[in-house]
Formats: structure tokens, sequence, C-alpha cells
């Protein structure tokens, strides 16, 4: 397997999606080692990727969560006594 | 501890269905929080988010007889709260723009999402700029880059890189193949890079 210059995006996004064999894998690193400027590459993709993940995740906060699950409760009890009268 | 937690979703929903509020607002309890921080990766406002967290178990309760357990409830709810985020993000769109056209000159600074002259500065004193930045002040420029991605590219992109969800379960809440998928996420991450070209640590 030749690796070219022109083809390392997508062999990038196949390694950061793990869809890449070892062997694959081999002759992408084999050809990095090799290429200033295709490492380059490889580097800030990586560095952009890990900022991302570097994001915390977000949670909704306590008085928010309280605040919904009331909310919830109000508005499903009242959509079942809806139909109930409905039914009647 | 109530008997319903340790239950799976397929028998919490065919409770639910059957009228059980509580095994209802079990199933709610278990994606609140992925659903709040889907909203919130999309639209970037707390309130907006809470309101499409709100408008997602409402919907979800009145449409739960059509969910037929041909995907995962997980999947289906998903899919339900990004309709809704993304119904919210195109009225965010549409009211910045009506607000840039009405703005002055100096109004117009603040929708101006990056200050490059800022960065530019930042980066000639440090080899690496974003070690440098605060961290509000990082979060900021990753939102902002991630503003600028054309949508279809922005939610796969939250999708999988935010959200941590698989390929095949972004296909699933897409209704696209996985192949289409891998397509659009290739794309965002190619043009997330060029816009964050300036700020990325280019030395090896």
């Amino acid at each position: 397997m030749i690796i070219r210059c022109k083809d390392i995006l997508n062999l990038l996004s196949d390694f950061f999606d793990d869809e890449l064999d070892s062997k694959e894998e081999e002759f992408l690193f084999d050809h990095l080692y090799q290429c200033h400027r295709c490492l380059q590459i490889y580097n800030s993709y990586k560095q952009m990727l890990d900022l991302f993940h570097s994001l915390k995740p977000i949670k909704l906060e306590e008085d928010m969560r309280r605040s919904f699950h009331k909310w919830l409760h109000i508005e499903i009890k009242q959509i079942v006594i809806k139909k109930k009268y409905k039914k009647l | 501890m109530s008997k319903l937690i340790k239950q799976d979703d397929a028998t919490l929903v065919t409770l639910a269905k059957n009228g059980n509020v509580s095994a209802f607002e079990k199933l709610i309890k278990r994606y609140e929080d992925s659903i709040f921080s889907l909203a919130y990766r999309i639209l970037q406002d707390k309130e907006e988010a809470y309101d499409v967290l709100q408008e997602t178990a409402l919907s979800a309760f009145k449409n739960l007889k059509k969910f037929k357990g041909k995907s995962a409830f997980s999947t289906w709810i998903y899919k339900i709260a990004l309709n809704y985020a993304l119904m919210h993000k195109r009225k965010q769109k549409s009211l910045e723009k009506k607000m840039t056209v009405i703005s002055t000159d100096d109004d117009q600074k603040i929708y101006d999402t990056v200050d490059t002259d800022k960065f530019a500065e930042i980066q000639t004193l440090e080899d690496n700029p974003l070690k440098t930045l605060e961290e509000q002040e990082l979060i900021n420029i990753l939102n902002d880059s991630l503003n600028k991605l054309p949508e279809k590219y922005r939610t796969v992109f939250i999708l999988k890189e935010l959200e941590g969800k698989s390929i095949e379960e972004i296909a699933k809440i897409l209704n696209l193949s996985p192949a289409a998928i891998k397509t659009r996420l290739h794309r965002g991450r190619i043009f997330l890079k060029g816009l964050m070209e300036k700020y990325l640590n280019l030395s090896i």
C-alpha cells in the first residue's frame, strides 16, 4: 500500500474513527514519519479533536433539574386527566 | 429504591404506554442530561436548551403510542430533541440576521464571533496560543468555530465528537446511511481544522 499525501485527510478521518486495520495504520505512520508536512497535518488534526474532546460534559443544574421534574409531572398529569374526562 | 430503576427502556416504554406516569418520568430522567447537553451544544444558550428539554419530553409523552420500538427509545427521543434544537437554532439565526441588518456599526461588533486581531496578537506571544487562554476563552473559540460550520456538518460533528454517539447511532438519528455520516463528519472536521488552523500548534 502506497500512501499519497493527497489521501492523508481521508486516512486521518478513518484513523480517528478506528476504521483502519493494523496494516493500514502501519502504512499511515510509516508515511507520517517520512513526510514532515503530513505529520504536521496529523498533529493539528489530532490537536483540534483533542480540544473538542476536552470540553466538559454538560449536565442540568440541580435547580433546573428540580423545576423540570416538577413541571413535567404537572404537565403530564394534566394531559392524563384531560384524556380521562374526554372518555367520559 | 424503586423496582422501576432496574427495568430496561423497553419495559418502561410499555408501562408508560399503559398510562404509568412514573415509568415515563423515569425514562425521561435517564435521558434528560443527554437531551439538555445536545441542545446546549447546538444552541449555546442554557434557557433555550431547557426549552428544548421541555418540548422534547412533552412531545415524547404525547407521541409515545407512535413509538413502535423499531429503534432504541434513546434514538427516538434524541431524534425529537435534535429536531427541536435545530428549529430553535434556525430561529436564533434568523433573529441574528434581522438584528444585524438594523444594527449600527458599533452593534455589529457584538455579532462578530471571533476577534481575529486579538488572537493573532496572542499567537505571537506563545507557540501554542490556546495554552495561554482562559478556559472560557477556549470554549468560546471552539463554540465560535463550531457555529461557523454548515448545519449538516455541525450536527454530525456535535453528535460524534461532543456527545460520543457512534456513526451507526447517528445514522439512525438522522435517517441517513453510515457512509453519508462518515462523509459529513470528514468534511466537517476538515472545515473546522481550516477554521482553527491559526490557533493550532503546528510545531512538532
